[in-house]
């Protein structure tokens, strides 16, 4: 698996507006509209799911990066998007530093598997410090996604 | 809550196949395997009670499949095991026996609202 297999180009945030909690993942959630997706679905309804998931405990793991999700309906196979602040986002992570680098995760209801085959994806290549030092220093789409095209060492 | 496959003390019932000696190891070691029954699996909310637990002990914390074998105290490292259905922690150090029944338990739970205590909490 890779990142590209999941994660939708167009939806690419290479340099994200908002610099809170709630307006990154909004922010997202829109690139993914944009791109085609949650069509008859109010995207708020979808933001919602995911500060929801984030009360029960922050996706920021760490290492500057943070991994938002949630199970909507209005999808029928994972999707995702990665984004990228270059300031960085207060996000009450465990180690308290500021998130850099966020892939959302939206996946449907009943396919647990494919949501925890993504995480074991996602994991694999941001412990690659090389991997989150090019994303970090990517400015387009472009070189994100060939980035993200590429598969994780073994 | 259930658990499976209970080792006491430093013997295992299933060797990590790939897994090295570690260093450690000459310490007080000991593992309990967990067969996961949580219907989500090994997500994402409790690999962080896990690894916020882990990162309480003195002892090392790892946690394996059988062929990958992980930091447990790195949240990030934990997701690299997601889709395993059982899962052997191993801790070595001096709050080991403590510290491997909250951790095997953390595992063991069938749903993360039934999470043992945060453990700022307790």
């Amino acid at each position: 698996m890779r990142m590209s297999d999941f994660v939708i180009r167009e939806a690419i945030v290479p340099q994200l507006g908002a610099t809170a909690k709630e307006g990154v993942i909004r922010e997202m959630v829109e690139s993914l509209r944009n791109a085609g997706y949650f069509k008859g679905t109010d995207p708020e309804d979808i933001v919602k799911a995911i500060l929801k998931r984030e009360l029960l405990g922050s996706t920021g793991i760490g290492r500057n990066v943070a991994i938002p999700h949630t199970k909507h309906n209005s999808v029928d196979r994972l999707i995702g998007t990665v984004a990228l602040s270059p300031v960085g986002v207060a996000f009450d992570s465990l180690d308290g530093e500021p998130v850099h680098v966020f892939v959302l995760l939206i996946s449907p209801q009943d396919r647990p598997g494919d949501h925890l085959r993504a995480l074991e994806n996602v994991s694999r290549r941001l412990r690659d410090d090389a991997f989150v030092k090019a994303l970090r220093q990517a400015t387009s789409r472009e070189a994100i996604w060939s980035l993200l095209d590429e598969t994780a060492p073994p | 809550m259930r658990m499976s496959d209970i080792n006491q003390g430093g013997s295992v019932m299933k060797q990590p196949a790939t897994a090295p000696p570690e260093s450690a190891m000459n310490g007080n070691t000991l593992r309990r395997t967990v067969t996961i029954v949580n219907p989500h699996g090994f997500h994402m909310r409790p690999q962080m009670y896990f690894a916020q637990r882990a990162q309480q002990c003195q002892s090392d914390v790892a946690l394996t499949d059988g062929s990958t074998r992980v930091d447990g105290k790195s949240p990030l490292d934990l997701m690299m095991l997601s889709t395993a259905q059982e899962l052997t922690v191993e801790v070595t150090g001096p709050d080991a026996a403590e510290a491997v029944e909250s951790l095997a338990a953390i595992l063991a739970a069938p749903s993360a609202d039934e999470e043992p205590p945060s453990p700022k909490k307790g």
